[in-house]
């Protein structure tokens, strides 16, 4: 809200600059974002909070400053000239629950013409376009008293009797800016008897508009209800300095007030002819008492101030303070529609005191149990080892273009294609909450490679989102997923290794797992619909899918409008959660052997279809306490092994936790073993 | 004798022109092997008459410990040369580049949440999570901001039906804590949130941390001394902070706390619109409104809450100027931290 200090400063004599008052301002709450210079005026921007609508208006604000900073707030002075004892219109509030006061009066034979220039400077200073001396009347009156205020040309309501009333049924209206509007059963409207003539505190209608040929007007000042407001003005889309106003509460008391001070000027510049005002107000206003006492002011902000103290800081607010044994009982003032409880009232204390006078005090240190620390760890150490194996940490949004799910072609009954999507997307690319993280890496991909970059190593912890259920109130699953992507399209490289690249990745993963010492894992080729079949894997933790890893399907890449230079798109992604449920958070300490080991190889010929974990399994099912440990060390088909086949080299280290083993004890065993594996692998040795 | 003192003097001289360690073993059989030059002279000592032989004898055999001597001096000089000639033509240039991967990093916002998380564990803060996306009742309600209340004009919300947000904030990380535990509670909720807002200073996404003390003695000043604490550690001893009302419909009373511009020292420039001033995190005491909807007893119990955005501290903290650099993961941007 912009508001004229010049203006402000009509109503409190308060020594000091626009910048000394927007300091003032800001350290009591009232965030000042500007001070701006305009002519002989300062223009102070506040960034109102939404509970304080008492300082929607001049005299609100020079309210503030009087509690601020002690000094006398001054109210307009003016005198209403004789009026007319008719009262050509009748007014009921029907539905008392939206409408707590509608006041109104008739002013007869007014000029409608441009307003004089000083209110016309005014209005501009605050914003607000001039348009002829009643709708600036109505407007002006707004910005000072906080007050919406609404003028209806007379003649064109024919009926004389104005209803505050819902439709109760789905009705069309125009409003004044020319858009027709259909109106909701449970809004409330203003009726010209059977004709609905203004949407409550949001917007008057365009047939009863005043207009250049207007002579009588029917001015209205009411109180509606502020959800109410709230609802009708976002129902419709509309947003009013009315409606604003509204939704955060006028002051009840006020009503009248502000009728005259409209009234009033609307005589001085229109020679109009007023008419006894009309006021329905069915609930007498019962002002809200609450009782503070003078213990909890002092403990909630651990101050120790004395009782006059207390009640001179809450009697500044303009509040009535009447003091009772350990406490006070407060009146709240009308327009101060935010104070509810006792804390509101301390809230005013603190304020008034000053948030810098409250001492800082350290509270005594309580250790809780860091609850998910032991997880958040782990999870860091993962993005550590996988930063120092070179992959740059990325986090993108969390959100997914629904067309990435065909691109990767997953399929129907997929989990993944169980998405939750927002019904108010900023954009129809980022309608999907993501199910997997690979969609966001292809895109960092593509963002980085058609920048030049050659090398492109990144990966991203982050959840993604499964709907489990269709109720609506059942959450989704959110899992904790680490998902990567690397290429390498360097043409010339100083260091070349040869390796497939899967490989590389292979072992990053492997590091992830060993890091987190998983158990019971195997692999098996991937089923993937968007990685290379013969190039990738899936991750099986005790049986159950956790990831892949592998290379990216050609067609896939082929479709992302980027040229490679051939190389692999290489991917992976891994349900971190079930990695960490099955790992061994800490390392149990196991004996070794004292005694020396000895190592026996294997060269064994397999089908090629054969892969090392196949032989490995075996190997495993061959029990033997002696033996420590197996692995394999050499791959190899082509030049000298037939059509078909595979060569593996397979290292076995046997040892004893009692003596030094003999050759003849070992060569015993290694032979039982070998003919174990030549037996399940239908394999032979390579001489 | 003379043949045995011509016999030193070839030696020694062919010794000295040997070149290779072969030349020096082949110098080795022609004088000292089973037929070499110096055995056959111990062989012919019989020839001598029987007084003039020992003399003879122990002549030879001095003769013999120098060969032997000599040739092992040269063998060793000979083979510490050519080791040294194998490793000059063995020298490689030692300045290229080591094989390593490329280097990699941290995203900055996760680098700086880790560091506010960290502070936070370390003055005792426990570490909770929740739901990203959360129910009407958690985010909202239960938090004192009603269906059709202006509050929340303060958070543009993504709605995924009428019961369910992207949570706008973490608070109810809170609310979900207090419902489960009783005090006293010290924790943080670090985590995404969302609004459905995108512009130069705006993300959909972006992170916060936010913090929650809640026991039977906790005060206002509590609450500055934590914070204070907090930001000093964060951005140096000597930050000026401050604390002005605010609002934050489940606090009361609510604080904006500000830290005195880092780039101007609160002289005022660009960044804190010349007000020397940086707002850095929102905070308050715990609307007992809040205690009740989570089933504590507002009598008994006070305590404050607190949030920040981790962007804004990042782009503070590392001199970046568009909120955006963080979500458009350029490699260029990233590999800078
Ligand atoms: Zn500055």
């Amino acid at each position: 809200m912009i508001i004229s200090y010049n203006w402000v400063e009509e109503f409190i004599d308060i020594d000091l600059s626009a910048k000394q008052v927007a300091e003032l301002l800001t350290m009591s709450g009232l965030e000042v974002d500007s001070v701006e210079k305009k002519g002989k005026d300062h223009i102070i921007d506040i960034d109102l909070t939404p509970n304080k609508g008492d300082c929607l208006s001049i005299l609100g604000v020079a309210r503030e400053l009087s509690a601020i900073s002690g000094k006398k707030l001054k109210m307009p002075g003016f005198k209403l000239p004789a009026q007319d004892k008719s009262a050509p219109v009748k007014i009921s509030i029907e539905d008392r629950e939206l409408c707590g006061r509608y006041a109104g009066r008739v002013i007869r034979g007014i000029k409608v013409k441009a307003s004089p220039k000083w209110m016309q400077k005014r209005l501009e200073s605050m914003g607000v376009r001039p348009i002829n001396n009643i709708v600036d009347v109505t407007n002006y009156v707004m910005l000072e008293y906080g007050q919406p205020l609404h003028a209806f040309d007379l003649d064109k309501l024919r009926s004389g009797h104005i209803r505050v009333a819902t439709p109760g049924k789905k009705i069309s209206f125009s409003t004044l800016d020319g858009v027709k509007r259909q109106i909701a059963p449970d809004m409330l409207m203003i009726w010209d008897g059977d004709v609905a003539v203004a949407v409550a505190g949001v917007m008057g209608g365009l047939e009863s508009e005043v207009s250049d040929d207007t002579t009588s007007i029917f001015l209205e000042s009411a109180c509606f209800n502020a959800s109410s407001v709230r609802r009708t003005a976002s129902g419709l889309g509309i947003k009013t300095e009315s409606s604003f106003r509204f939704e955060r509460g006028i002051d009840l008391l006020g009503v009248d007030k502000a009728l005259d001070r409209a009234s009033f000027l609307i005589s001085e510049l229109t020679g109009g002819q007023l008419c006894r005002s009309l006021d329905v107000f069915p609930d007498k206003h019962r002002a809200r008492n609450v009782k503070v006492s003078y213990q909890r002011v002092n403990d909630l902000l651990g101050l120790s101030l004395s009782r006059s103290r207390i009640k001179n800081l809450i009697s500044r607010t303009g509040a009535k303070v009447k003091e009772l044994a350990d406490s006070v009982r407060v009146e709240v003032p009308s327009y101060r529609n935010d104070i509810e409880g006792d804390v509101d009232i301390i809230e005013e204390v603190a304020r008034l005191y000053g948030y810098h006078n409250i001492p800082s005090h350290a509270p005594a240190l309580k250790v809780t149990a860091d609850h998910d620390g032991s997880s958040r760890k782990r999870i860091n150490h993962v993005k550590q080892l996988m930063c120092s194996r070179g992959y740059s940490e990325v986090i993108n949004y969390s959100f997914m273009n629904p067309d990435m799910l065909n691109a990767l072609n997953i399929s129907n009954d997929d989990e993944r294609r169980m998405t939750v999507s927002i019904l108010n997307p900023l954009r129809q690319e980022e309608s999907l909450l993501r199910s997997t993280l690979l969609p966001s890496l292809i895109e960092n991909l593509v963002h980085n490679y058609s920048r030049g970059e050659r090398v492109v190593k990144i990966f991203e912890v982050s959840r993604v989102f499964i709907k489990k259920s269709r109720k609506s109130d059942k959450l989704p699953d959110e899992g904790l997923r680490i998902g990567g992507l690397l290429i390498d399209d360097r043409s010339q490289q100083l260091w070349k290794s040869g390796v497939d690249p899967y490989y590389k990745v292979k072992g990053d993963m492997d590091s992830i797992l060993n890091l987190m010492s998983v158990e019971n894992m195997s692999w098996k080729r991937s089923v993937e619909p968007f990685l290379h079949g013969g190039r990738s894997a899936d991750l099986l933790i005790k049986g159950k899918k956790t990831g892949y890893i592998g290379v990216l399907s050609p067609g896939l890449v082929e479709g992302l409008g980027i040229k490679l230079h051939g190389a692999d798109v290489l991917v992976f992604e891994l349900d971190l959660e079930s990695v960490m449920s099955t790992s061994k958070s800490t390392a149990i300490f196991e004996k070794f052997s004292r005694f020396p080991f000895v190592r026996r190889d294997i060269s064994l010929l397999v089908d090629a279809a054969t892969t090392s974990q196949d032989i490995l399994e075996e190997m495993k099912g061959y029990r033997n306490d002696l033996i420590q440990d197996i692995e394999v060390f050499d791959r190899y088909s082509g030049k000298g092994i037939p059509e078909g086949k595979a060569s593996y080299g397979l290292g076995v280290t046997y040892r004893s936790f009692e003596r030094t083993l003999s050759e003849e004890e070992i060569d015993s065993i290694h032979d039982g073993l070998v003919e174990w594996l030549l037996e399940r692998t239908s394999g032979e040795i390579r001489a | 004798m003379d043949d045995l003192q011509t016999l030193k003097d070839e030696f020694l001289s062919r010794l000295a022109n040997a070149e290779r360690s072969s030349d020096i073993q082949e110098l080795r059989t022609e004088f000292l092997g089973k037929k070499g030059k110096l055995t056959d002279l111990l062989r012919s000592l019989g020839d001598l008459p029987a007084e003039d032989r020992p003399e003879a004898g122990k002549r030879i055999n001095e003769a013999k410990n120098l060969f032997e001597a000599r040739i092992k001096e040269a063998l060793s000089d000979i083979q510490s040369r050519e080791i040294k000639q194998k490793l000059t033509s063995e020298s490689i240039d030692i300045t290229l580049p080591g094989i390593s991967p490329e280097p990699g990093g941290r995203h900055p916002i996760s680098r700086i949440l880790d560091e506010v998380i960290e502070i936070f564990v370390s003055m005792g803060f426990g570490v909770e999570e929740g739901p990203e996306v959360e129910l009407d009742f958690y985010n909202f309600e239960a938090l004192n901001i009603p269906r059709d209340h202006p509050a929340r004009d303060m958070q543009d919300t993504f709605y995924i039906n009428d019961d369910m947000v992207l949570r706008t904030h973490t608070s109810p990380v809170q609310v979900r804590v207090m419902q489960e535990r009783k005090p006293p509670l010290q924790i943080i909720a670090p985590g995404k949130v969302y609004r459905c807002d995108a512009d130069v200073s705006h993300t959909p996404m972006f992170h916060q941390v936010e913090g929650l003390m809640v026991d039977t003695k906790i005060t206002f000043a509590n609450l500055k001394s934590v914070l204070e604490s907090f930001l000093h550690v964060m951005f140096g001893p000597d930050t000026p902070v401050r604390f002005r009302p605010s609002y934050f419909p489940f606090t009361e009373p609510s604080a904006e706390v500000d830290i005195g511009c880092i780039f101007c020292k609160g002289k005022g420039c660009r960044v804190c619109k010349s007000t020397g001033w940086l707002e850095i995190l929102g905070s308050g005491m715990v609307n007992p409104k809040v205690y009740e909807m989570s089933g504590y007893d507002p009598g008994k119990y006070t305590g404050f809450a607190f949030g920040m955005g981790i962007e804004r501290i990042t782009m503070l903290k590392y001199g970046i100027d568009d909120i955006r650099l963080f979500y458009e993961n350029d490699l260029r941007f990233l590999r800078q931290f």
